[in-house]
């Protein structure tokens, strides 16, 4: 099951590629997705051979977020049940996070919410350059939630300020400006730009990489326990407010949301 | 002097209010007048249900060039508790303005220095043509910007506060826009074409989900000030201008010269 | 024996600090360390002084801590090891804290203790020739001690990338995640330390001095005493520890580590 939407293989230096298998639908997170990250990243977490981590995708797109389907089965939901499976997105985002080996996000395309989220907790982001980005859930009359506390800490107030309250698109050029990407280059030199970085950080001795890794997170505030449920809740919550059903109902049913309507009248 | 406000306001059909400082023939410098309104402007705008997105400008040449010095020595011959009061009005302009809970864009054109570097720093999002120039340069009269700093180190990084806070060097539009400090740069004239498309993404969005979204920011990031650390600001504010070193520093400006701490200055 | 930081001043009140070692690339061992430290005491106790400027002698700014110190460690117990790794942090947090503006004159390059040093000053100037790394992990240490100061100028996203991979960057890459703040060609550097030292004395002291304490205190996060502390710890244990031991080990060796036989 799980090798079918999420790949994991290590080479014989400890370099593990964790890939994103859903192609056809870009990659987009649903309940089963997130749990096999959460385990895959768990395991090779526990692993002392792994030295390091690629994350990517498969196909055209990193990661478009969450799913249509996942996104139904969240209408239908409670706010219990939003909140339960909010609170297993969370966990997925701070293993990834707080992993003692180095990560690589290895952006292969388009990254929307959720999958900027997968890019903001890796220590590295390259891109390709024709990879578009956008914080979307405002169009849908949500709030970014999960994701928050590490985008912001990738992305900065001032750029959040924008992106987050716009939900425009925007290329590798603004992501690489606001600290979402390292470095990007042509899709056919993505791989000799990851090729570089995982060599630098197999020289470094894992003690030390996985110690500063730490400290720097524990010194810019570390996203604790109580802020994950606080962002679990808030993103149950406004789901379930007027504005948040009606966005999501305009969504799926492909008309534009009341709010819309208001502005170009 | 005219009888035009000092600050201009306009709410469209949309939503939209555009704000225009109003001072073109002192480059929209602010002084008392000023600063009430924009407290008492963003105050009410945020209150009000039809706005859903704040937009500021300056008429004229300029955005906004910071204080009126003329205004700022009338000021500093008044007694502490009046300029503790006119600090106080000048933090919470600012702070008001950051609070907001609708987004806010700021159009800057052409001088923006001192408080004008706050208000664009206390505003989401910043267009600048590329014929902006920034500075904070209080520290070359005596007096001091604190007010403005916690914003100014949120949005374009304190390493940078502490080099052109100390330095009082201008920066341009371009240094800016790598900094991050202003999100995108346009060609001289071009605000209103760059900004429309920035407009009209925000009025696709959930105006509540906006708010939330803002607030999260704000919390997330620590970019609250509450009322103690205000007054602290404020209280630093005055005291620095009622200083010798800011009488000093504002005469020197006013005769156009050299002031005495400049090694050589003929004092 | 003369002193390997040499402190002139000028009748305008501008102290400046040469690291004089430019055989040892201007390492930093204790003596310096030492003297560095003592002479922003010294600043901090005269009112008269109005900038510091920090430069090293010959070709390079510096190049990090000297190996010597570093492997002091190895036969140090765990208290005279935090105590050496708390002399470093003391003369990292002087700079940092020194009320003066503290300007960086930066030639050649600098390299992990290195880039500590100018992370913790105002205005870095460097030649467009100099290069950066902040090699630590390399040699099996934790880049702790800079992070406190690091947070706040290129901030967590650009430490995860150049603290993790130890990698050599240009100038360029240096002034875009804000470790240096102008770049100049060599020729120029003297006179652009030159203006922007005047640029300061254009400025009224008293506001300076407010100036910098209060951005400093809005900073976020702050190098905070508790800050300093866990980088201390994370400091010592790296110092002291197996991983350290086998860094210098192979360094003397001229052979690559145990744990980079991975890589090529």
């Amino acid at each position: 099951m799980t090798d079918e939407i999420l790949l994991c293989e290590t080479d014989g230096r400890g370099v593990a590629t964790v890939t994103l298998n859903r192609p056809d639908i870009h990659n987009a997170l649903n309940a089963e997705l997130i749990a096999a990250l959460t385990e895959t990243f768990d395991r090779l977490n526990a692993d002392d051979a792994v030295r390091a981590v690629i994350l990517t995708g498969k196909g055209k797109s990193f990661s478009a977020g969450a799913d249509l389907n996942y996104m139904k089965q969240a209408a239908g939901h409670s706010e219990a049940e939003n909140l339960a499976d909010a609170r297993n997105v969370a966990a997925m985002f701070h293993t990834l996070n707080t992993m003692r080996h180095p990560t690589v996000a290895r952006v292969n395309g388009a990254a929307y919410a959720g999958g900027t989220g997968l890019i903001a907790c890796c220590d590295i982001a390259i891109g390709a350059d024709h990879a578009k980005f956008a914080v979307t859930e405002v169009r849908i009359g949500i709030a970014p939630s999960t994701i928050s506390p590490y985008l912001l800490a990738v992305m900065g107030p001032r750029a959040a300020r924008r992106y987050w309250l716009t939900a425009e698109r925007f290329g590798v050029d603004e992501a690489f400006r606001y600290g979402l990407l390292h470095d990007y280059a042509p899709a056919d030199a993505l791989d000799g730009k990851v090729a570089a970085v995982i060599d630098d950080l197999l020289l470094g001795g894992p003690g030390a990489v996985a110690a500063c890794k730490a400290l720097a997170q524990q010194l810019h505030g570390p996203v604790t326990a109580e802020l994950r449920e606080r962002t679990a809740a808030g993103i149950a919550h406004i789901r379930a407010t007027d504005e948040g059903q009606e966005g999501l109902s305009a969504f799926l049913e492909k008309r534009k949301p009341s709010w819309q309507e208001e502005a170009s009248s | 002097m005219t009888d035009e406000p000092v600050v201009l306001c306009d709410i469209d059909a949309r939503g939209v209010a555009m704000v225009t400082i109003n001072r073109p023939r002192v480059n929209n410098a602010y002084n008392g007048e000023v600063v009430d309104a924009l407290l008492e402007g963003a105050l009410a705008l945020d209150a009000d249900p039809n706005v859903r997105l704040v937009v500021i400008r300056g008429n004229g040449r300029h955005f906004q060039a910071g204080a009126d010095l003329k205004w700022l020595k009338a000021v500093s011959a008044q007694s502490v508790e009046e300029n503790i009061e006119v600090s106080r009005r000048t933090t919470n302009a600012i702070r008001n303005l950051d609070n907001c809970s609708k987004p806010t864009l700021a159009l800057v054109h052409g001088g923006c220095f001192g408080g004008g570097t706050g208000i664009a720093a206390a505003c989401d999002i910043v267009i600048a043509s590329e014929d902006a120039v920034f500075s904070i340069a209080e520290a070359r009269w005596g007096v001091m910007a604190g007010p403005i700093f916690p914003q100014l180190n949120a949005a374009m990084g304190s390493h940078n506060v502490r080099r052109y806070a100390q330095t009082c060097e201008r920066f341009t539009a371009a240094e800016a826009w790598e900094m991050g400090f202003v999100h995108e740069l346009c060609p001289v004239g071009g605000l209103d074409d760059a900004a429309a498309p920035v407009i009209a993404a925000i009025l696709s969005n959930g105006p509540n989900a906006v708010t939330a979204t803002k607030g999260l920011i704000r919390d997330l990031a620590g970019l609250e000030i509450d009322d103690e650390a205000g007054e602290s600001l404020a209280r630093g504010h005055a005291a620095k201008r009622l200083s010798a070193e800011a009488s000093e520093g504002l005469t020197s400006f006013a005769e156009k010269r050299e002031a005495a701490w400049y090694p050589g200055a003929a004092s | 024996m003369s002193s390997p930081v040499l402190e002139t001043r000028d009748s305008r009140g501008v102290v400046t600090l040469t690291i004089d070692r430019p055989a040892q690339r201007n390492a930093l061992d204790s003596v310096v360390m030492d003297a560095m430290t003592a002479a922003f005491a010294g600043v901090a106790a005269d009112a008269s002084v109005r900038a510091v400027v920090i430069a090293g002698a010959g070709p390079v700014f510096c190049a990090g801590v000297d190996f010597g110190w570093l492997r002091q460690a190895q036969a140090q117990d765990g208290a005279a090891n935090r105590a050496d790794s708390e002399k470093l942090a003391a003369m990292y947090q002087a700079i940092d804290a020194c009320t003066r503006p503290v300007v960086a004159r930066v030639q050649g390059g600098a390299w992990a203790g290195g880039c500590s040093l100018i992370a913790a000053c105002d205005v870095v100037v460097a030649d467009d020739n100099a290069r950066f790394a902040i090699t630590e992990a390399r040699i099996g240490l934790t880049p702790s001690l800079m992070l406190p100061y690091m947070m706040g100028r290129v901030g967590l996203r650009q430490v995860r990338r150049y603290c993790l991979t130890g990698e050599t960057f240009d100038v360029e890459t240096a002034r875009r995640i804000s470790l240096v703040s102008k770049v100049v060609p060599e020729a120029s550097l003297d006179a652009a330390v030159a203006d922007v030292v005047d640029a300061l004395l254009h400025c009224a002291p008293d506001s300076l001095l407010q100036t910098k304490a209060l951005v400093r205190e809005w900073t976020r996060p702050p190098a905070s005493d508790a800050a300093i502390g866990l980088a201390v710890d994370a400091f010592a244990a790296g110092r002291g520890g197996d991983e350290a031991r086998e860094g210098l080990s192979a360094r003397d060796g001229a052979r690559p580590p145990q744990w980079a036989t991975g890589s090529d």
